[in-house]
């Protein structure tokens, strides 16, 4: 009799699937009957519709899967004819067939029925994200969208834990056929799917009974994020409370209150509340953070041009402890008038370990002090970019000392300081990692060689960076700009900061072949002035890191026409829209103009092409 | 206090009761037969030589908090840090980790069947359905209209 094998178990086959990807699950499934049992529904897991780079939800490890449907889409027929034809889309037809494994549906900026008609057929959704239905009359009937929306909703509502809605206007505004008509919005249908833990909207309008059904669902969210939402709320009355704050306000509904303080949030312990420009700091802090007796996490920004005491007053009810378990806050606002003194006595008054403590704008020595002695060991956030001055001797201290550190932003490390001392950072679980490195080698000039000992140190340097496995962001480009303005009166003398820093070059001569296990890399900005990153680069990076959607560089060119242009794949878009076609976007990239004395072509290695000669349209395919 | 465990080949291994209900399985035995410790508890799927190691794993892990992982195993929410002592613990044989994976299973010892799926998974990516077959002595049993109707779906499913 043959003996049990661990590979035998669906359980085990189950467990090892969650640590594979699309790709691999796709392989096992391949294998025998039983893998591909047991591995199919890991495929039709995580859909996205539409474009790659507008993921905005999915880890690292999600199999997210981008059908290309516009081909297929365009087999889908008119909505007149679409019942008599829809079977013969063969895509939908697979898609339904494999309805019941698929747990979260992401559909962005989509012209098509086709996603809302899978979401109609499944029933274990427990995540969806609706983006940017674009209402263009000619493409699709919007009523069409709404039935298939209601109909998704209403089959997943036991399931569904998250909901991600963007781009929700209350009345039409652009389609021309329902100009000034209300909108329908999915919000309204949620008021049934009791498991519903987490909401976000962005740019999201609402009023009325849409308001009225926000309100009930917020009873049950555990984590809400608000950006850019135009709330309505009904008048409170104030006069008959004397215009004094309170956290007891009445509630908006007519339903009977509950006994005891009602608020809004009793159950929510992640709050993001992100330029909301229709309503007042203090609404928000009134009518929002106010509201959330149990929140841990919050992070608030506001327009703070205008002089507003909102961050004041939540600090002192920080103080009073109104949120007892708030243990991480960032606050991007109007912060003038705190003084560095009520700052330290906010500070002083946490009684528990912080995980992040960000009031933008506000980084004096005494709180990083405080910082350091007592909250070093459970803090997740740390952001240093507006602090005086560069900072990098911290910035090391912190990469030194804290262990539960996941998004760190800072504006320069200098390498020389930790290739000295040549211990391990601890921070093993960092995500984001924002902050230019420094070689800090002598001699910026543009022409000039790195030397094999310098070479050397850039692969001590990826070394040191590739313990970071976690890491998501890595983003050495638009710190940049923010040592530029260290020094920003010296600007154009000789020794402002821009000709003395060195960047670690992202080439594979460096050694960024080191960073082969950031297996969960999505974006990197890096800063290629003077050492340009090449097809050879992009290659190698492609091939790596297969979640890299977004990749951002200073790219060097010469001033001039295209014909001096050194790296032509960029200049005339072609490398743009190859890469584009990999599904990483480049925008935001930045563009250093050099004279062509200047440039180096040795140092570019062979990877460039001569000047006139012509790409190939095959230089560009990936191996 | 003491737990005795006796292994499928009769081997009886002495370890403390907290190092013991690392395994579900073993807590909640605990938990029925509570008056009666005196016996060793048998562990009919788990021979001596993994018994050993699924101990050696969980008198390093004895202080580590527990992870409840039923309703959804899904790794990606709780990734489970993996520390140089595992590191060096998956140094062993492909046989010896399945077999583990299995002791692990069938012990219900949560964060070794994680550590194990996770090394499981290591081996097989990247490799092609004929590697996997290769692998695990596995017979592609696919008939040809399966095969084709495979094919022509597998288009659907490229990234």
């Amino acid at each position: 009799m043959p003996t049990l094998r661990a590979i035998d178990l669906p359980e085990i086959l189950f467990r090892i699937a969650f640590y594979l990807d699309a790709k691999d699950v796709i392989v096992c499934s391949l294998v025998c009957k039983f893998f591909h049992n047991v591995f199919t529904p890991f495929i039709w897991r995580d859909l996205h519709f539409g474009k790659r780079n507008s993921y905005k939800h999915c880890n690292s490890l999600t199999r997210a899967i981008s059908l290309k449907v516009n081909q297929p889409i365009q087999q889908v027929p008119d909505s007149e004819n679409k019942n008599k034809d829809e079977p013969r889309n063969p895509l939908l037809e697979v898609l339904l067939k494999n309805a019941e494994s698929v747990r979260s549906l992401a559909i962005h900026n989509h012209d098509s029925v086709l996603p809302l008609t899978l979401g109609a057929a499944c029933t274990r959704l427990e995540s969806i994200t609706l983006e940017g239905l674009s209402l263009q009359p000619q493409k699709v009937h919007p009523t069409e969208y709404w039935d298939e929306c209601k109909l998704m909703i209403r089959q997943n509502r036991p399931h569904l834990r998250s909901l991600f809605l963007v781009n929700w206007p209350a009345i039409a505004l652009r389609s021309v056929s329902m100009k000034g008509q209300t909108l329908w919005n999915p919000l309204l249908r949620c008021t049934h799917c009791w498991n519903l833990r987490s909401l976000s909207l962005t740019r999201f309008h609402f009023r009325g009974r849409y308001m009225k059904a926000f309100w009930t669902i917020c009873e049950r969210l555990e984590k809400l994020e608000l950006e850019r939402v135009w709330l309505e709320l009904p008048k409170r009355p104030t006069d008959h409370q004397g215009g004094t704050t309170t956290n007891h306000p009445t509630q908006p509904t007519s339903r009977s209150s509950p006994p005891g303080p009602a608020v809004r949030f009793p159950r929510l312990l992640e709050l993001t509340v992100r330029e909301m420009q229709a309503s007042s700091p203090m609404f928000q802090l009134e009518e929002l953070i106010a509201q959330c007796p149990i929140l841990r996490t919050l992070e608030w920004s506001y327009n703070g041009i205008r002089i507003d005491p909102s961050s004041v007053e939540f600090c002192k009810r920080f103080i009073a402890s109104t949120w007892p378990d708030l243990s991480a806050v960032s606050i991007n606002g109007y912060l003038s008038e705190m003084t560095t003194e009520f700052y330290i006595q906010v500070i002083k008054s946490v009684k528990q370990p912080l995980r992040q403590f960000d009031l933008k704008r506000m980084s004096p020595t005494p709180i990083y002090d405080i910082l350091k002695t007592q909250h070093f060991k459970s803090l997740e956030a740390i952001d240093l970019r507006l602090c005086q001055g560069d900072k990098s001797d911290w910035v090391l201290e912190i990469l030194n000392s804290c262990p539960t550190l996941q998004r760190f932003q800072a504006k320069i490390l200098r390498a020389q300081d930790f290739l000295k001392a040549k211990k391990p950072w601890v921070c093993r679980q960092l995500q984001e990692l924002v902050v230019f490195i420094d070689m800090g080698f002598p001699d910026n000039g543009p022409n000039r060689k790195l030397t094999e000992e310098e070479l050397e140190q850039c692969r001590m340097v990826f070394r040191q960076l590739a313990i970071l496995k976690e890491l998501r962001v890595l983003d050495t480009l638009t710190t940049y700009n923010a040592a530029y303005n260290i020094t920003h009166e010296d600007y154009h003398r000789t020794n402002h900061l821009r000709f003395s820093l060195v960047a670690l070059p992202m080439r594979l001569n460096a050694g960024l072949d080191l960073l082969v296990g950031f297996t969960k890399l999505e974006e990197v900005s890096f800063w290629g002035g003077k050492h340009v990153v090449h097809k050879k680069e992009l290659l190698w990076m492609i091939k790596h890191w297969k979640w890299l959607k977004t990749l951002t560089g200073g790219w060097r060119v010469l001033t001039g026409t295209v014909k001096l242009v050194q790296d032509k794949y960029f200049w005339d878009g072609r490398l743009r829209t190859w890469l584009s076609e990999q599904g990483i976007q480049t925008t935001g990239s930045r563009y250093e103009q050099y004279r062509e004395n200047e440039l180096d072509s040795a140092n570019c290695g062979d990877c460039c092409l001569p000047q006139d000669e012509e790409p190939e349209e095959n230089d560009l395919i990936v191996e | 206090m003491k737990v005795t465990l006796e292994s499928s080949d009769g081997q009886v291994f002495t370890v403390d009761k907290e190092v013991a209900e690392l395994s579900v399985i073993i807590k909640e035995m605990l938990v029925i037969e509570q008056a009666n410790q005196d016996h060793p508890i048998p562990l009919l799927n788990v021979g001596a030589v993994e018994l050993a190691k699924v101990i050696e794993y969980c008198e390093h892990h004895r202080n580590d908090p527990t992870i409840d992982d039923d309703e959804d195993y899904d790794s990606r929410k709780k990734p489970i840090e993996m520390d140089d002592w595992d590191k060096q613990f998956t140094i062993v044989n492909k046989e010896m980790m399945f077999e583990l994976i299995l002791a692990a299973n069938s012990m219900q010892v949560k964060p070794l069947l994680h550590l194990g799926c996770r090394y499981a998974a290591d081996i097989v990516k990247r490799m092609s359905p004929t590697e996997i077959r290769d692998l695990f002595q596995i017979d592609d049993d696919f008939t040809p209209e399966e095969q084709d109707k495979i094919e022509w779906e597998k288009q659907w499913t490229k990234l």
